[in-house]
């Protein structure tokens, strides 16, 4: 369970987040959407530890800072993360480790469905961008989190990488876990949202669930809530 | 009016505006030009009386070494990436665009020729200093300038020049890089051979060799010292000959490249890309990893590391691949350096100062603070403090080794005690660390946001600020321990202490700070 509760993050005089409320229930995905600059990214990075905020995040019952929560958390950030001189096996490896967790061989099924288990061997400065995108969200899905952040995760990513990681969001839901997936790519997710959150300049404009559409597409209300009509 | 111009015009334009919509980079300027007009200040309290001035030829000499650095450092990028003088955004929207190669190219270049204006302004801050030792003016200092930027310029030139030439063939490759190559040599054996048998004491023969008529022939770097030179001493000859070979080689490389090779497009883009690559990593946070283009995987896996301690068994496997072996190429060469000045100099402090001077630049380039651009040092569920001296950790071993490679030449140059040796050793240890502590502050209340400019100006202030106690109760020590090396081992203690107190108050960076990787 991801609770956020009144979180406020200025940058200056900027308000990139203005009291941004909501949940993201066990075994629920929820979108986040909005146009360039809604503000997004900040309130990932703030659910994700990477900033400070006022308000309160809540993974799981633990505040979003304390190791128990960490520990429950993965984020896919929106530029891939990895390192120049690590294999592609030794992200897995250096991920395990660092949270202090055996391999009972999740990492090479990871690496197997995202087509990587080939290029084991291959320097993290090897892989072209898409490769590079796929790796990073090897690493935040194989300490087996509960609550998975996705910032922009298909971008860069093939046909191929896009339809696991599909499947990957319906599993992490059938296993209870909380998703949370900030994207541009409205269609993607057309078939497996379960809310969606839609921001317009650092708050929330509307918040749907998905038996709460009167037959409109994820696209159309998007537009209809962002720009005040259809776009199509 | 031309598009060209309307481009370059408007990318001024906006430059400037965008500066003055950022009061931070206004203060960065303002602080620029202050330190420029402190340097000449300083420079001109004490008027020079031509009393114990150096051998102004030493400073000539000084100008033609750094000439032809910079000349060796630009072109040889001919054999690798080539040079660019262009933009990502010129490849995209002007190459395709209907325009005659050749007006793009004199764009290009136009661009280029204030660029490599930019990259000599650290010249302006060294007016101080030489005038102090040499007794020269401002006049020189803007000469030198000028001397930096045309070695740039048609450096730069000749490094698309080589690449254009040599990219599509192996075999021309080789064969440009070793006539390239034979002739460097050819000037440093007949450098070093006019030192070596020039008398026992070296300096004087080191500056006669390179201020000889036959190093005007070295490529570039001969005739823009030649040409600096002259116009320093007002001889008009010179300053006419020497301009007129830049004039020459601009047009003779400009006609090569717009004549012989009109599509040069492919020739740029390379370099163009990897230019490109730096900056988008560098905006986006990521740290450019200076890497051997081939790397040498060796043993994979982790050997040991658990939970924080992951992260300095990751250092280790990393500084592998990069062949860091304890010592980087960086740190080598300043320790090289800081010899060759101990010997130059015949002063111990004054080497030691540099030495410092330079370690300000070299510990925030350390590993751990490329771990701090990525969110995994942030995202690991371990105690701040804990994973924060597992990033350390790696840098500790490479300062000692660096201030043992440093310092223990000193026993032999000085014949200091082993006990002044190890005094100067534990210092720059302590230095190190304390500069640690300084990068930790500056992270604990900036992040990775913030005017870059500004926070390496900040870096630098609290540096002195943070050494000042060190210091102090150092030259303290010297006046009342008459013991060789007090003052260096006191000061270490008290680096030790305040370098301590600034880890322990960041301890929770990276729980507290904001990671920003844009």
């Amino acid at each position: 369970m991801l609770s956020v509760k009144n979180v406020t993050k200025k940058y200056g005089k900027l308000i990139a987040n203005d009291n941004v409320s909501f949940d993201v229930a066990d075994g629920e995905i929820a979108v986040l959407l909005g146009p360039n600059g809604a503000g997004k990214s900040t309130i990932i990075k703030c659910i994700s530890g990477l900033l400070r905020f006022e308000g309160e995040i809540i993974l799981n019952g633990c505040a979003n800072k304390t190791l128990e929560a960490k520990r429950q958390l993965g984020y896919v950030p929106e530029m891939p993360a990895v390192y120049d001189l690590l294999t592609v096996g030794e992200h897995m490896e250096f991920m395990l480790r660092s949270y202090r967790m055996t391999d009972d061989n999740t990492a090479d099924r990871l690496l197997e469905r995202f087509e990587l288990l080939d290029k084991k061997n291959k320097l993290g400065k090897e892989l072209s961008k898409g490769m590079q995108q796929k790796l990073s969200i090897c690493c935040a899905l194989v300490h087996k989190p509960s609550v998975v952040i996705f910032d922009e995760p298909m971008v860069g990513l093939d046909p191929h990488a896009i339809k696991q990681l599909k499947e990957i969001f319906k599993e992490l839901r059938e296993d209870g876990a909380s998703v949370l997936i900030s994207t541009h790519m409205l269609d993607s997710v057309e078939s497996y949202w379960d809310k969606a959150y839609i921001m317009k300049g650092g708050s929330f404009c509307a918040e749907k669930s998905a038996g709460d559409t009167d037959g409109k597409s994820l696209e159309e209300l998007f537009f209809e809530l962002t720009e005040g009509g259809d776009e199509k | 009016m031309s598009s060209l111009f309307f481009l370059l015009s408007r990318k001024l334009k906006n430059r400037v505006r965008e500066m003055l919509h950022r009061p931070s980079e206004i203060v960065v300027l303002i602080l620029l030009a202050a330190m420029v007009a402190v340097t000449i200040f300083s420079g001109r309290v004490g008027e020079v009386n031509g009393f114990g001035l150096r051998n102004i030829e030493e400073l000539y000499a000084i100008v033609f070494a750094l000439y032809a650095f910079e000349f060796i450092l630009i072109s040889k990028n001919g054999f690798v990436n080539g040079a660019s003088m262009f933009s990502m955004a010129d490849v995209n929207l002007l190459f395709t665009s209907p325009r005659k190669p050749r007006t793009l190219l004199s764009y290009g270049l136009f661009g280029q020729l204030g660029r490599s204006f930019f990259l000599g302004v650290f010249i302006l801050y060294q007016y101080s200093w030489v005038h102090d030792s040499y007794g020269v003016g401002y006049g020189f200092i803007i000469a030198v300038l000028i001397g930096y930027a045309v070695t740039a310029f048609v450096s730069q030139m000749l490094a698309m020049l080589i690449y254009a030439f040599t990219s599509s063939s192996d075999k021309k490759c080789l064969a440009v890089k070793s006539v390239y190559y034979l002739i460097i040599l050819t000037f440093i054996v007949r450098f070093a051979h006019l030192t070596f048998s020039g008398g026992a004491d070296l300096i004087p023969s080191a500056v006669k060799a390179a201020n000889m008529s036959f190093m005007r022939f070295f490529p570039v770097a001969g005739f823009v010292r030649y040409g600096v030179v002259s116009a320093v001493k007002s001889e008009l000859l010179g300053v006419l000959v020497s301009l007129g070979i830049f004039v020459l080689c601009v047009a003779v490389f400009y006609a090569v490249i717009s004549f012989l090779k009109s599509d040069y497009y492919e020739d740029v883009l390379k370099a163009t890309e990897v230019s490109f690559s730096a900056i988008t990593a560098s905006k986006e946070g990521k740290a450019a990893e200076n890497t051997p283009r081939n790397i040498r995987v060796g043993k994979i896996g982790f050997k040991e590391g658990e939970g924080a301690s992951a992260i300095a068994a990751k250092h280790k496997i990393e500084n592998r691949r990069a062949r860091v072996f304890v010592l980087d190429t960086l740190s080598l060469i300043f320790a090289v350096i800081t010899v060759a000045l101990g010997f130059i100099m015949k002063d111990i402090t004054a080497a030691f100062v540099m030495n410092i001077y330079f370690s300000v630049f070299t510990v925030g380039t350390g590993r751990w603070a490329k771990e701090l651009l990525l969110p995994y040092a942030y995202l690991i569920p371990e105690p701040p403090f804990k994973k924060l001296l597992n990033m350390i950790k790696e840098q500790f071993p490479s300062f000692v080794a660096e201030a043992l490679l440093t310092f223990v030449p000193f026993y032999f140059i000085f014949k200091c005690s082993p006990i002044e040796v190890s005094g100067l050793v534990f210092a720059k240890v302590s230095f190190g660390f304390l500069f640690i502590g300084v990068n930790l502050v500056l992270q604990r209340f900036f992040g990775n946001g913030g005017n870059k400019a500004l926070l390496i100006m900040l870096y630098f202030v609290l540096a002195a600020v943070f050494s000042v106690p060190g210091i102090a109760l150092g030259f303290a020590a010297a006046e009342f321990v008459p013991l060789g090396g007090s003052m260096y081992l006191v000061m270490s203690a008290m680096n030790f202490v305040v370098g301590a107190v600034t880890l322990y108050c960041s301890r929770n960076v990276l729980e507290f700070a904001e990671y920003n990787n844009k």
